[in-house]
């Protein structure tokens, strides 16, 4: 079940015999990103165990440039090099030439061992059903009103390589266990809003113990779900906790400080760079090579070593991200931020990201004269223009210090108008999936509706 | 492949599925007159289901020899095993009617896989220049030419054995208009099961002027008045809420575990005016996204009427849910890929058309919106939704209005289908690009006639 340093050298190896494969057949520029994965999964359904599915695959996905012109492609037949190169060279060959294109060059990575939990690497199929079960009862046992709907926990091992004409060649082997739970609460005819929370750890002895956080999560949401009223239509503060920040403000924010967007004008954050664009509250990182005690891979989708890119400090738009073409194209550095495995072409993007925590306790923030809780936002919000709107879930109305769950609620407005009126950050901060760290926050003076 | 996957069939001892199933993806993305990515993913193998002491097991492998598809039934079963301890509930039986035998192919196969890539490839650079030069306050187009052809063989220990061959293109265009440091966008996009004819049953010069036209309209849109409202629901919406808020509640894996569609069988749920089914072929209108002739477990697709004049009589079936409700399946179970295990799925979901024209509707509504053009969509275990609407054109006196901001329209699905009181005879087709999400993708499509009924506004408050 387990992978080994050989599983990752004998990708490595194939990574570099197709890139001679490609160079051979007309590339000039050849890239192969390699992984070979192989999971095992228990799902849950209808408040039973579903199945057991196991997976071992092998992806190879190569880039070529050829006269200027990119073309990408991928394959789970490791063996067909020859097949797999022509492909790319075509899809190339259909393509403009773009001056820019090419691969970076190598940069020193620091030599990173990876941590692989021998736990992880001995667990058998027939002791994860029994956990996985177990913890779907333990949940339930919580409230005999919930009602699982789909789940799972899972563990999965990958070996990861890359090698290029460059000269760049990299290798990872990477262990990891998850797990969720979605469903509801039905009393009587009532049927709650859906719930879900899940997590993700990087070691055996830490999957109950985080599953059994996470699921408790799921049935205080789905119970506190019912007995929802309605809402009612006004402005003022809302108070979002570190599992639904990211969902719509923080993610969207991301979203638009990718260089590409910012290049192609689509990002509303051009040329703000070193202007204050949120609360003096909010400072966000990105995490370079991963959070504390969550280590990623130290090098890119393009084998370029991962770093630690500030992008807002206390308000103010300190960086974009780059890879490698769009550090060309702005005249910058790479920051690092290829993301994505063997099955595409890489894209831009935050691999983890870091908001610093508040200094007020997430109870004040929650306490609000006349105000709006949302355990779990389902809406719209589109980062060109940053509006939002969408249905608040399983939420509260606080009112004088007192709250009751309500339904059919809407909140709308503008995410970067948002983040200007974040009036508190929470102390507390949560980590999800061991790419994100947010705390909570309040936001002010919001359009609140009621249905 | 299939005589394989036959030959190994014969030799399994209990209930195994064998799944042969190649994907190639295409995809060609233009962006400010630059082809910013094009790439090809090909990924094929077989996927094993076994049934072993009433418990599922799967197992899929890239090795197609003999001896690969034996190791994958292998760990199937071995994995059926594991947790044949812990399943509170076992499978007795699994229905067995409607399991077919044949060779199928849908339209367009052999012309899209044969056209030149160059083809494909100046279809979406030109898409993106038409909506890029549409408008001076275009600030950025983005088109993209997506293509999945399929190739499947599906063998059963009790008697299906089929091979199937269906290909989906789709076109994408996106617009971003800009003026005075505001910003608006619009989507625009059409897939089917079908050849480039089938693909072009709209132009591709329409889709391109429609997406900036409706961006640089949307610059100087305000937003609409929140709270509840009458809204006439134009195709695309109306193709949004019968599958996220209807579709997904009467799958039978989700009924039991408790939605809204749960024990409402035979009772009104919707308006009598209203016929919802959800189909594996193209009805009413060529081209649907989602059309599969036999699904992922070997059985033949059907069109399954769900409400019929506004009754709920069918749940959506895969040969396990069928068997536990003592029905026969309907042809709903899908995988996305060969590594992935058959779901409960949609196909193509609709609402059946009216007798009305959508101008006479609009023409008898005193005070309302017209709601078109789908951002996104979700629906909860309450038949509760959400879906994101990228237009909002104000209907008063029975004219159509000014133009308003998206919005977010929200309401439980069977109270706004009990609220209809209008439904056109027009029909199309409007969700077959994108794809629904439940664990994995799938294609899908849905649509409709315009539909007039009440649902909540998401807007702005004092």
């Amino acid at each position: 079940m387990s992978m080994n340093t050989s599983d990752s050298a004998g990708l490595l190896a194939r990574c570099q015999e197709a890139v001679e494969v490609a160079q051979k057949r007309g590339a000039d520029q050849v890239e192969v990103y390699g992984s070979r994965a192989r999971e095992t999964e228990v799902s849950l359904e209808k408040n039973d165990l579903n199945m057991v599915r196991v997976v071992d695959e092998t992806t190879l996905g190569l880039r070529v440039v050829v006269g200027g012109r990119v073309g990408f492609a991928t394959t789970n037949r490791a063996e067909e090099l020859a097949e797999l190169a022509d492909e790319a060279l075509a899809v190339a060959r259909s393509a403009q030439p773009d001056a820019l294109a090419g691969l970076p060059e190598p940069e020193a990575t620091p030599a990173v061992t990876p941590r692989l939990d021998q736990g992880l690497a001995e667990v058998e199929p027939e002791a994860l059903v029994a956990m996985a079960v177990e913890l779907m009862r333990e949940a339930r046992a919580r409230d005999p009103r919930l009602t699982v709907d789909s789940g799972g926990v899972s563990v999965e091992h990958e070996a990861r390589a890359i090698a290029s004409s460059t000269g760049i060649a990299g290798r990872w082997l990477a262990s990891g266990a998850s797990g969720y739970l979605m469903g509801m609460a039905i009393d009587g005819d009532e049927v709650g809003s859906f719930a879900y929370d899940g997590d993700a750890v990087q070691d055996l002895a830490s999957l109950r113990p985080a599953l059994s956080a996470a699921f408790a999560r799921f049935v205080d949401k789905a119970v506190g779900a019912l007995g929802a009223g309605r809402g009612e239509s006004f402005r003022g503060p809302v108070f979002l906790p570190a599992d639904v920040i990211g969902g719509f403000v923080l993610d969207t924010l991301v979203g638009v400080l990718k260089a590409d967007g910012v290049r192609k004008g689509r990002s509303p954050m051009a040329g703000k760079l070193g202007t204050n664009i949120a609360s003096p509250l909010i400072t966000l990182t990105e995490g370079g090579g991963g959070l504390p005690g969550y280590p990623l891979a130290p090098f890119d989708r393009e084998g370029l070593p991962r770093r630690s890119t500030p992008l807002v400090e206390r308000g103010v738009l300190s960086g974009f991200l780059y890879d490698s073409y769009e550090a060309r194209a702005a005249g910058a550095s790479s920051t690092a931020n290829a993301l994505g495995g063997a099955a595409s072409l890489p894209t831009l993007g935050a691999a983890c990201i870091d908001v610093a925590a508040g200094d007020t306790p997430a109870s004040e923030l929650a306490s609000m004269d006349r105000g709006v809780i949302v355990t779990r936002f389902s809406g719209t919000h589109d980062g060109i223009s940053g509006d939002f709107s969408g249905v608040v879930k399983g939420g509260f109305l606080v009112e004088g210090g007192e709250r009751r769950p309500i339904k059919e609620t809407t909140i709308s407005g503008n995410v970067y108008e948002a983040l200007k009126q974040v009036s508190g950050v929470s102390r507390e901060r949560s980590t999800f999936y061991g790419t994100r760290c947010y705390p909570s926050v309040r936001i002010e003076d919001l359009s609140i509706t009621a249905g | 492949m299939r005589a394989l996957l036959e030959d190994i069939a014969a030799g399994c001892d209990g209930f195994v599925e064998l799944r042969y199933h190649a994907k190639t993806f295409r995809s060609v993305m233009v962006e400010q007159g630059k082809v910013e990515r094009s790439q090809v993913r090909r990924r094929d193998g077989v996927g094993v289901r076994a049934l072993v002491d009433g418990t599922w097991g799967f197992a899929s492998t890239g090795d197609l020899t003999r001896a690969g598809v034996q190791r994958a039934v292998d760990d199937a079963r071995r994995a059926a095993r594991a947790s044949a301890g812990q399943r509170k509930t076992r499978i007795d039986a699994l229905a067995s009617q409607r399991l077919a035998v044949g060779s199928f192919a849908e339209a367009g196969v052999e012309e899209v896989l044969s056209m030149p890539l160059d083809q494909k490839v100046a279809l979406a650079v030109d898409a993106e220049a038409r909506s890029r030069k549409a408008s001076s306050r275009i600030a950025t187009a983005q088109a993209t030419y997506n293509e999945i052809f399929e190739d499947k063989a599906i063998v059963t220990t009790d008697g299906a054995s089929v091979e199937l061959k269906l290909v989906r293109p789709e076109l994408r265009i996106f617009a971003v208009a800009e003026k005075d440091g505001q910003r608006a966008t619009h989507f625009e996009g059409v897939g089917v099961t079908g050849g480039w004819d089938c693909l072009f049953r709209t132009p591709w010069e329409a889709l391109a002027d429609r997406a900036a036209g409706t961006a640089v309209d949307l610059l100087d849109a305000k937003p609409p008045e929140g709270g509840r409202a009458t809204v006439l629901l134009a195709p695309s919406i109306v193709g949004l809420l019968v599958h996220e808020a209807i579709g997904h509640t009467v799958e039978a894996d989700f009924v039991l575990a408790g939605s809204a569609a749960a024990g409402l069988l035979g009772q009104q749920v919707a308006s009598e005016i209203v016929t919802l089914c959800d189909s594996g072929q193209s009805d009413h209108m060529t081209g649907a996204g989602g059309c599969l002739p036999v699904d992922d477990e070997g059985v033949y697709t059907e069109r399954t009427e769900v409400i019929r004049d506004g009754k709920l009589v069918s749940y959506l079936h895969n040969r396990e849910s069928a068997a536990h409700f003592g029905v026969a399946p309907t042809g709903n179970a899908r995988a996305w890929e060969y590594a992935d295990q058959p779901l409960i799925r949609m196909r193509n979901t609709y609402i059946a058309p009216g007798e009305e024209s959508v101008e006479a509707i609009i023409a008898s509504t005193e005070d309302g919106y017209l709601l078109d053009g789908p951002r996104n969509g979700q629906a909860d275990a309450t038949a509760e939704f959400m879906f994101g609407v990228s237009t909002a054109r104000r209907i008063q006196k029975g004219k159509l209005g000014e133009l308003v901001k998206g919005v977010t329209i929200t309401g439980n699905a069977f109270e706004v289908l009990k609220s209809v009181d209008a439904v056109s005879s027009e029909f199309v087709w409007d969700l077959g690009s994108g794809h629904c999400g439940k664990g994995q993708p799938a294609k899908v499509d849905a649509g409709g006639p315009y539909v007039r009924c009440r649902a909540v506004l998401a807007g702005a408050q004092g």
